[in-house]
């Protein structure tokens, strides 16, 4: 018996053990209870989520915290005693300890210098995204950015990766006075200057079930949406390594992920730039921070014209084909290299064939290349 | 992402667009977020939050059409959320029994097939995570990468998630049997 056929009989079994699962609601309420639960909640201020059920636990968790106040002040300060640093242990500074982006100190998410920054040419990743790898330059290495990826197709949803040097310590078992920030600074309008910020950190109020703060801060109009605390997802989408599974590739427990569940802001397009930031503060004094790249914007494409200089064709089996193309310094350009069978031969199948594609950086200083690639 | 099926689709932009919604969809977010969720009390709050959300944010949607995937996909990670924190909590209380499901009360309303008690006590063994790539690629119909899009996860972790819980849940099914 093969594993196929022992895999069939068990699908069809989970499968009708799924339809029989999914219809044991017996006891929810009905969708026109559902119904008027939203519409009164979109009536009341979203910071409560609109909901009953959350102001009576907010209500019953204040209720206890009146009662056990003292008790849990005493063990607040002997947890924050006693507590053992994440690793590597922070260095406490009000500068930096390393020469950081080196063109420019902290100045917030936002950089001061945004509006003179190149756009960068970014390597092919994974899934036709862009990948931006990054020096390991801040003293704190979960606030060093290491790599930057960003998925999507222009009109669909983006995701940026932010790669960390390390893992950061689990959320909760960080001292309340340490907050570490990540996000994206964004600009739509090309004209360099920053348009959206976007981020989350490790919210100061973590210890009342609130251990994120996510925002999108529109910075023309000063104007800012956040949601501390879960529910997340509004008005940016994350995803913490404090949510890693053990099944998750290694990369995720030091990966920041950040989308947007809704358009996102207006005019992310494929003109947008974008570069990734991540900052460590303890007691209000900034420790470390990073940018990625260190000084320079991103872009969701970068289409240059690309034009065929020499195409040497008709090659045998195992000689070499030659490519010649001329394009900008440094672009990235997609090769898809395939052939025509043809055969002289009755019976033989005729057709055409991929047999290899893959993206490659021109590095001529003038823009001009040449690559040879096994036929 | 499959767009809304045969079925015209729904804008919300409007309370009587919203109670036509609840009412198409209500019952099928209800049991995706059922197979993510312990218990029918965690699965109706994940709806309801997730439903609050998408109404919330109704403005926003960019694509209409792919209301149906915007919405199962909130409503699954509020699920995953939810069992994670109950997990969380269960794990903090009862650390010293870690192979011990928790299996709900038998519902006398409805009488179990017999491979179903040791088939749900397994399946709630799988991780919320697990749970959702199972629900949403076996139950809903979503393929790999669509599956792969609702959760924000890469294929290859999907594939993973599904085929390490179709073993968990084969081998503790042939375990009861044997």
């Amino acid at each position: 018996m093969t594993s196929q056929m022992r895999e069939e009989p068990f699908d069809l079994l989970l499968g009708q053990f799924l339809d029989w699962q999914a219809t044991d609601v017996a006891d929810a309420p009905s969708a026109d209870e559902v119904t008027d639960r939203i519409k009164r909640s979109a009536a009341r201020p979203a910071i409560f989520g609109g909901r009953p059920r959350q102001l009576l636990w907010v209500a019953a968790a204040l209720l206890l915290l009146a009662l056990a106040g003292a008790v849990v002040g005493a063990a607040v300060l002997l947890r924050n005693e006693d507590r053992v640093q994440p690793s590597p242990t922070p260095t406490l500074a009000t500068e930096p300890t390393l020469q950081l982006s080196p063109v420019i100190g902290w100045t917030g998410p936002v950089r001061s210098d945004a509006t003179n920054m190149p756009l960068l040419p970014a390597r092919s990743g994974p899934e036709g995204g862009r990948l931006w790898i990054d020096d390991a330059d801040a003293s704190t290495a979960w606030a060093d950015l290491t790599e930057v990826q960003w998925r999507g197709t222009a009109g669909e949803q983006p995701y940026w990766f932010l790669g960390l040097a390390s893992k950061p310590p689990i959320t909760s078992d960080l001292a309340p006075v340490t907050v570490l920030e990540y996000g994206v600074v964004l600009e739509t309008t090309g004209d360099g200057v920053p348009d959206y910020e976007f981020g989350l950190n490790t919210s100061t109020e973590r210890l009342a079930g609130r251990a994120f703060r996510v925002w999108v801060t529109n910075l023309a109009t000063g104007t800012t949406q956040e949601q501390l605390g879960p529910p997340y997802g509004y008005p940016v989408e994350f995803r913490h390594p404090d949510e890693s599974e053990p099944d998750d590739p290694a990369s995720w427990a030091r990966t920041v992920m950040f989308t947007f569940l809704d358009s996102g802001p207006p005019g992310l397009g494929s003109g947008t730039r974008y570069y990734a930031w991540a900052s460590h503060t303890e007691n209000g004094d900034l420790v470390s921070w990073d940018y990625a790249p260190d000084n320079g914007w991103l872009g969701f494409r970068t289409l240059v014209n690309v034009t065929v200089l020499n195409l040497t064709a008709s090659v045998a089996r195992s000689e070499w084909a030659s490519l010649s193309i001329k394009t900008e310094p440094n672009a990235t350009c997609s090769i898809a290299i395939g052939y025509d069978r043809r055969s002289d031969r009755p019976g033989r199948r005729e057709g055409r064939r991929l047999v290899r594609k893959r993206e490659l950086v021109v590095a001529g200083r003038d823009g001009s290349d040449a690559r040879h690639l096994p036929a | 992402v499959a767009a809304e099926g045969a079925e015209a689709p729904v804008r919300l932009d409007s309370d009587a667009a919203l109670e036509t919604f609840v009412h198409r969809h209500y019952d099928r977010l209800l049991g995706l977020a059922r197979l993510v969720c312990r218990d029918t009390a965690d699965a109706a709050d994940a709806v309801q939050i997730g439903l609050e959300q998408a109404w919330r944010n109704r403005a926003s949607l960019r694509e209409q059409d792919r209301l149906r995937p915007w919405v199962d996909r909130i409503v699954t990670r509020e699920a995953v959320r939810i069992s994670k924190r109950r997990r969380s909590w269960l794990s903090r209380l009862m650390p010293a029994t870690p192979e011990v499901g928790w299996i709900e009360p038998a519902d006398g309303r409805a009488p179990e097939p017999a491979n179903y008690a040791a088939l749900k006590a397994a399946y709630l063994r799988l991780s919320p995570e697990q749970r959702a790539v199972v629900a949403l690629h076996m139950h809903m119909g979503y393929t790999v990468a669509e599956t792969a899009q609702l959760v924000d996860a890469p294929e290859e972790t999907v594939r993973s998630r599904l085929r390490l819980a179709k073993d968990k849940l084969r081998r503790e099914l042939e375990e009861t049997r044997q």
